[in-house]
């Protein structure tokens, strides 16, 4: 078993909840959105953010508008549509149910 | 030593070594053709080169000259290579197929130039885009102009060039003609009010579609209004006789060129068409702001579904996204409904076009016709208003109360042939002033009644001086000078008989509001009863005004001479101002009246 590729994978799976989790606070911009995770500690690529937004743009999930930058080209400013925060929404309940799920079994495995 | 060249990223002049720059190349060539699979690939393509320059731009604020090799690895680095991704594509790989079409559409034009080239210049009869044999569009593509041209003028001239196109049918040869290269007259379906042709004609020529239309339209309003809907007398007024007959002739040949516009021309249907009819660049902005629009709507439908679901299960909402798309593509195959049901669609258009414009027209001339009213109603105005805040409170009602209908209705045709979205708060706003103006005039109309709240009297008794002989001869005093009569026009002075007459220096009003009464008197002396009346706000307002009153007698001998009018100052205005006279005539003696005054004994008697 490849512990990287275990590792990814369990990455992976939060990643989405994670960004939708910054837009959802307020617009944010890609550069904002790979500072912040890397500060909290979460590795992330723009080659993997940039897909990843697309996508979800392009499932209804998130909007953007264009913003002039002083530092170089405009930026793309994400938001939460209606779908999103819905769609936000679902995956915070399915992450906190995961969250205990996974701290109790885990727990109970410490403590047998 | 390395070389340092100067490059324009994502519009950043950017300095950087050469190596570095052959290693920015390669990559983001590495992350084409690994986005190539993804839909929206050169977006995110685009997106991270913004994010280079972003980061360029940053490392060169920190005072670094040029972007070394180094600098170049690290943002890859931080952007990591297409193995580093955490993207599987084994499930996506199919959506590559749509890109492959379009390479394979965008490589059909090129092909085409060479042919034109190769053709000589030579009138032919063309069999691609014929509509009988082919000679207008052959001789269209010999001038390079469109066809839509050459058919309109045939069509307009049928008489004289019906002869020249038998025979070029004869003469020319037909051939398949070469149509690259040449801009191309259609019907734009994707701005259109009746058939597109306005929209196509602004394609064609790169203007404002509602410069066309307004061209079209402003004919055919013109002659709305100088046929029938128009009181005559503003019509006389307005188009002079000889000019509307003008304007019918003008505006049925717009009309019948818009028809035959409207048959002669194809409309745009596929890409290639449109192509053609807009010109390569144009069209492509075009697409680019409809597409947006699209997604813009498609999302909103996706959101008006997904509130009139939220009481559902939410587990409901991805079965929402199909069906969005389900009813999407069902008004798109509609679109391209039968030819029968769509002339139905136009026709019904055009009757409910045609009846909202009559409609409209007609309450603007009435509008209209009520302003010129009001023109000629003004002369009375100081009749019955004072100067200062009624006269204010007058203009202001007759400005909202009517203007603003006028202007409603045209600013309402103009948006619609602008096809601008209707801004229901300037409707509100326009409906409030309007209002507005109805109270004004509501109050105007009280203030006006109050001035004839009460009615006060004067009466005055002149004794005669005895005379010799047994008869009283009353004759009128002729007002010695001109006087004016308030024209009101229509002849409507008849009915308002009653209206007094104002002096040449319109200082004061001349009434002939007076009644003649012969009665008998109680003594051996000829007495004069005046009792002068008129009406006002209040009973001091109205006495004050009685004051005013001067109707000077004047007796010589047995010679009574009463005045034609009473005169009150002009500032009195009209207070339904009347006298009546009474001639008290002692017992054995006899009064004879002038036959002048038949039309004022007339009057008593029938009080």
């Amino acid at each position: 078993m490849n512990i990287e590729n275990t590792q990814s994978q369990m990455r992976k799976g939060v990643l989405e909840y994670c960004i939708l989790s910054i837009i959802k606070r307020g617009e944010a911009y890609p550069g904002d959105i790979i500072d912040e995770m890397r500060n909290a500690g979460l590795q992330l690529l723009e080659g993997t953010l940039y897909p990843l937004l697309n996508r979800l743009k392009n499932a209804g999930i998130l909007t953007y508008r264009w913003v002039e930058s002083s530092s170089g080209p405009p930026r793309k400013y994400f938001s939460l549509t209606k779908e999103g925060e819905k769609f936000y929404a679902l995956l915070e309940a399915t992450w906190n149910e995961l969250a205990k799920g996974v701290e109790t079994v885990t727990k109970n495995n410490f403590s047998n | 030593m390395k070389k340092v060249i100067s490059i324009n990223f994502q519009g950043q002049v950017i300095a950087i070594e050469e190596t570095a720059f052959e290693i920015l190349t390669q990559y983001i060539e590495s992350l084409k053709s690994y986005f190539s699979r993804e839909e929206g690939g050169d977006e995110i393509v685009n997106d991270i080169e913004n994010r280079i320059a972003e980061l360029f731009g940053n490392r060169l604020k920190h005072g670094i000259n040029c972007i070394t090799d180094e600098d170049v690895e690290a943002i890859i680095n931080g952007i990591g290579k297409p193995e580093d991704f955490d993207t599987e594509y084994e499930e996506t790989t199919h959506k590559g197929d749509s890109g492959a079409q379009q390479t394979s559409y965008s490589s059909e034009l090129p092909e085409n130039q060479p042919v034109e080239e190769k053709q000589s210049r030579s009138l032919r009869r063309d069999t691609t885009h014929k509509m009988i044999a082919g000679v207008c569009s052959g001789l269209a593509n010999y001038f390079k102009i469109d066809p839509t041209w050459i058919r309109l003028i045939f069509v307009l001239f049928f008489s004289v060039l019906f002869w020249v196109y038998i025979v070029l049918w004869i003469v020319l040869k037909a051939e398949p003609l070469d149509w690259s290269g040449i801009k191309r007259l259609y019907r734009n379906p994707g701005d259109r009010v009746l058939g597109g042709v306005c929209g196509g004609l602004a394609a064609y020529f790169k203007i404002d579609s509602w410069i066309p239309r307004l061209i079209f339209l402003i004919p055919l309003v013109l002659s709305f209004t100088s046929i029938s809907s128009f009181p005559f007398f503003i019509r006389d007024k307005m188009f002079p006789i000889p000019h509307a007959e003008w304007n019918m002739k003008i505006n049925g040949g717009i009309l019948l060129v818009y028809i035959i516009l409207w048959i002669i021309t194809p409309q745009a249907k596929t890409v290639k068409q449109k192509l053609e009819m807009m010109g390569e660049e144009d069209y492509i902005k075009s697409i680019r702001e409809t597409v947006s629009d699209n997604v813009a709507s498609v999302k909103n439908k996706a959101e008006n579904k997904a509130e009139n679901k939220a009481e559902n299960k939410a587990d409901d909402k991805t079965e929402n996204a199909p069906k969005v798309n389900l009813s999407e593509s069902a008004e798109v195959s509609s679109s391209g409904r039968s030819g029968c049901v769509n002339a139905l669609i136009i026709l019904i258009k055009i009757v409910f076009f045609a009846a909202v414009g009559f409609f409209a027209l007609i309450l603007a001339a009435v509008s209209v016709g009520l302003l010129f009213a009001g023109f000629e109603l003004m002369p009375l105005k100081s009749l019955f208003i004072d100067p200062g805040y009624e006269t204010t409170l007058l203009w202001l009602s007759f400005l909202l109360v009517l203007v603003i209908p006028i202007v409603a209705i045209i600013t309402w045709i103009v948006r619609r042939i602008m096809k601008a979205k209707f801004r229901p708060l300037i409707g509100v706003f326009a409906l409030i002033l309007w209002i507005l103006g109805i109270v004004m005039a509501g109050t105007l109309a009280l203030k006006v009644g109050e001035k004839f709240n009460v009615t006060g009297f004067n009466e005055r008794e002149i004794v005669l001086s005895p005379f010799n002989g047994d008869k009283l001869y009353v004759e009128m005093m002729k007002y010695p000078n001109d006087y004016n009569t308030f024209k009101i026009g229509w002849g409507i002075d008849d009915e308002i008989s009653r209206l007094p007459y104002y002096t040449e220096n319109e200082d004061s009003l001349l009434f002939s509001n007076i009644r003649l009464k012969v009665i008998e008197s109680r003594d051996s002396l000829f007495h004069l009863h005046m009792v002068a009346a008129c009406s006002g706000k209040s009973m001091k307002l109205a006495k004050a005004n009685l004051t005013d009153f001067s109707y000077p007698v004047v007796q010589q001998d047995s010679l009574l001479l009463l005045p034609e009018f009473f005169s009150v100052p002009i500032e009195q205005g009209y207070r339904n101002q009347h006298l009546s006279i009474e001639i008290a005539v002692p017992s054995g003696k006899t009064v004879e009246i002038d036959k002048s005054f038949d039309a004022y004994l007339k009057e008593a008697s029938s009080d």
